[in-house]
């Protein structure tokens, strides 16, 4: 009798509590029609400033799509822990030079990073960045590579001199981590600490979402969506057995360094 | 010489005139060429922003073929959905697309590509052809038509510029892909874009293509280095990129001058300061015979030359004209006048109300000269005699070779009175003076002349205030003294008639007499030097 109410007991906590060692998280972020269509209409504005073809029209036969964003490559999202100690600069990171842009149009570093940057067009490039004495114009063939120090948080947009529509950021910010996500925008945090946590969100240099929770038990699954609304208009939404969402900010938070 | 000089006078002013108009008639040609060159080149700036807005067009347009071909579509859809067919589907791509590009016949791309709708360069055709499987995503040109977008635009890859034109390929009512056409802009584009005037293209201070414009044969093109001069100066221009053109620049090369204007092109590439330039030359004078230069057969011919030739023939007759009437008759008038006076019965001066303005200034110096160098002679003769042809400037040689007169040295009031006739009493000494014809005072004795060897003979009656027929007898006296010591000395006599002799006897009498108010003249015959002289002595 013992040995069956041992059994119960054992059997009913290991369905009752959270079968993982530590806490996990499982996020996906999530591009709204409402921020690309206002994408579009930035993308509009600027089309007006420069300089553009003679033709630009609809195909006439299917609507045209908004601009679409690849959370992979076209944004940024670290995890700031409160509290948390400095991790130091990243190892030297390689970051691909495509045509019309980096491998990814948004990288977020560590002060004190050094970037590889190798192209792998068959045009040549000229890349730089306004302002740092350290990234001026020089040109860089196929498979060639230059290697840039970012010593100081910022946001540094890189262009091309050779083609005038390159753009991508390197944002320089102190963080917890750098998450990877994939081109659906899900993303995975393992072996979470108890605490206090930040997620932000970087799109074109800008910080467009920004959104907290805390890990208040040590085991559990923390389910998380993260919407990217226009500027004023982010939703996110939390639901897990072993933390709770403690506030949600949108794009009008300013960056640490801001801070 | 007031009418000559005056005409003078218009003839500079109309040259001036002239001058001055055909001056200005270069400076204003000049300027109207080059407002007109001005208005041409703004007028074909405009009409080739509009040929290059309708090529762009007609490449879109025959790009539709491309991007609806089924075997493109498919294909692209499979790659789309997964990456790792691309290189499966590749070569069947590539023959699908060579074969499309052919049939574009002259608007075949110089480089055609097919994309994903991730803009993974799928396939590529014509230039880097064997490129693949880079990204050109970031190309506005190329995002916009992953979204669905027709549009064309301008690149600019290393040292070349491809006009771009990119469709949306679309499968099921879905993207899949995007068709990107590239033409690379190339002299041949230049000329069929503007078949008038010169077009060239640039990127940055090199020019990269110039068009000979087919229409405009015989017009003189600019080289594209010339073109590229001012390149430097434009683009450093503010204005320039502010209102997309240039200001007229002038370009002066070794087959003469042109004017362009440069202009920013639309697109990506307007960024890496690609742009155009339309050049026209223009035939600026540099001087006003480049009117004659420049002037054609028809030109010529239809010159009035009757009218000019009558005009100058004009002007040189009244020229002419004037000089005659003022400068030459005068003058000629007055040496008819001088040389008058040589004559036998030449007055002692020249009669200056003969004369007008200048001229009659001109004789009455002469006439005053005359005078003084007469007053000059007689206050000499006092210690020298002189021959009275001399004083006369009357020299005939061959009628009185020989013959001087010499007066007496004392003023008109001494003079004596006229000497009693021929037939009257003759003073025989030497010293007396000789009685003057008609009676009264005797004549102021002679001074005889400077190297005379003997005193003259004692004078005859004089030959005033006589009868003809009394005063013949006196000259007919003088005569045969003359020829007797003429003969005495050994002188020929042979030329000395008594006709001629009597003649100079006359003048020399009205001369003295008109000079000094003397009623006669007495002549001596003496010996002077070793020959035969004549001296008249005026008698009052």
């Amino acid at each position: 009798m013992l040995r069956f109410v041992a059994f119960v007991a054992v059997l009913a906590f290991c369905l009752s509590g959270n079968p993982t060692l530590a806490a996990k998280v499982q996020g996906k972020i999530v591009v709204t029609k409402e921020l690309r269509e206002s994408l579009s209409e930035l993308d509009g504005k600027n089309r007006k400033a420069a300089s553009t073809g003679y033709w630009n029209e609809p195909n006439g036969v299917i609507q045209v799509d908004p601009p679409f964003v690849n959370p992979s490559r076209d944004l940024g999202v670290v995890l700031i822990k409160d509290g948390a100690a400095d991790r130091g600069p990243d190892d030297v990171l390689t970051v691909k030079v495509l045509a019309g842009s980096l491998e990814k149009n948004l990288v977020i570093i560590e002060p004190g990073t050094r970037i590889k940057f190798v192209s792998i067009d068959p045009y040549d490039h000229e890349l730089y960045s306004p302002g740092m004495k350290n990234f001026l114009p020089e040109k860089q063939s196929r498979n060639a590579f230059r290697p840039i120090d970012f010593p100081k948080e910022g946001v540094f947009e890189v262009r091309c001199k050779l083609f005038s529509h390159f753009k991508a950021w390197i944002v320089v910010t102190k963080s917890t981590d750098v998450l990877k996500v994939d081109a659906k925008g899900a993303f995975t945090l393992e072996d979470m600490e108890l605490g206090k946590y930040t997620i932000k969100v970087s799109h074109r240099g800008a910080w467009i979402h920004e959104q907290s929770f805390e890990i208040e038990k040590e085991r559990g699954e923390i389910k998380m969506e993260i919407k990217l609304t226009p500027k004023g208009k982010a939703t996110g939404k939390k639901s897990s057995d072993t933390g709770k969402k403690k506030k949600k900010k949108n794009g009008k938070q300013k960056s640490r360094k801001d801070k | 010489m007031f009418v000559s000089r005056f005409w003078t006078l218009l003839l500079a002013l109309a040259a001036g005139v002239l001058l001055a108009v055909v001056l200005l008639a270069k400076d204003q040609l000049n300027r109207e060429r080059e407002e007109n060159a001005t208005a041409i080149l703004f007028k074909e700036l405009d009409k080739t922003d509009i040929a290059l807005n309708l090529q762009a067009r007609k490449r879109l347009d025959v790009l539709l073929a491309v991007a609806v071909d089924s075997d493109i579509r498919k294909i692209l859809t499979d790659v789309s959905k997964d990456a790792g067919k691309a290189e499966k589907h590749r070569q069947q791509l590539l023959t699908v697309l060579r074969a499309r590009n052919k049939d574009l016949k002259q608007y075949a791309a110089d480089m055609l590509i097919a994309v994903d709708i991730r803009g993974d360069v799928v396939v590529q055709v014509g230039k880097n052809q064997r490129d693949h499987g880079h990204n050109i995503g970031g190309f506005p040109v190329v995002d916009s038509a992953l979204r669905g977008y027709v549009r064309d635009d301008m690149w600019k890859i290393d040292n070349e510029v491809f006009m771009i034109a990119a469709r949306p390929v679309i499968n099921n009512s879905r993207y899949v892909g995007a068709v990107v056409h590239a033409m690379k802009i190339s002299d041949k584009f230049a000329s069929e874009i503007s078949p008038r005037v010169q077009l060239g293209f640039f990127a940055g201070n090199l020019v990269i293509a110039v068009g000979t414009p087919k229409k405009a044969e015989g017009t003189k093109h600019a080289q594209g280095a010339y073109i590229g001069q001012p390149l430097d100066t434009v683009l450093a221009d503010k204005q320039f990129k502010e209102k997309g053109y240039s200001e007229v620049q002038k370009i002066s090369t070794t087959d003469g001058d042109f004017m362009a204007i440069y202009s920013t092109t639309r697109g990506e590439a307007a960024s890496n300061d690609v742009g155009f330039v339309i050049v026209t030359p223009i035939e600026l004078m540099a001087d006003a015979t480049s009117f004659y230069n420049q002037a054609g057969t028809q030109d010529l011919n239809n010159l009035p030359r009757g009218l000019i030739i009558t005009v100058i023939l004009l002007a040189i007759l009244f020229g002419w004209g004037w000089n005659y009437l003022e400068a030459e008759r005068p003058v000629a008038t007055l040496l008819k006048n001088i040389q008058a006076l040589e004559s036998p019965d030449a007055k002692d001066q020249l009669n200056v109300y003969r004369f007008r303005r200048r001229m009659r200034n001109v004789a009455s110096a002469i006439n005053k000269v005359m005078d003084i160098k007469t007053k000059a002679i007689l206050e000499a003769a006092g210690s020298s005699s002189k021959s009275i042809d001399s004083i006369l400037g009357n020299q005939q040689p061959g009628r009185l070779s020989s013959a001087s007169f010499k007066f007496a040295e004392a003023s008109v009031s001494d003079i004596p009175d006229a000497p009693p006739p021929p037939g009257a009493a003759q003073q025989k000494e030497t010293p007396a003076a000789p009685a003057p014809p008609g009676g009264g005072r005797a004549p102021i004795p002679p001074t005889p002349p400077s190297g005379s060897k003997k005193p003259p003979m004692p004078p005859p009656a004089p030959a005033a205030a006589m009868s003809p027929e009394d005063e013949l007898a006196y000259f007919k006296k003088t005569h045969s003294d003359f020829v007797a010591l003429k003969q005495k000395l050994g002188e020929p006599v042979d030329q000395l008639t008594f006709e001629r002799f009597e003649v100079t006897l006359k003048k020399n009498r009205d001369t003295l007499i008109a000079r000094y108010g003397c009623k006669s003249v007495t002549f001596n015959v003496y010996e002077k030097d070793g020959k035969a002289s004549l001296k008249a002595t005026p008698v009052k």
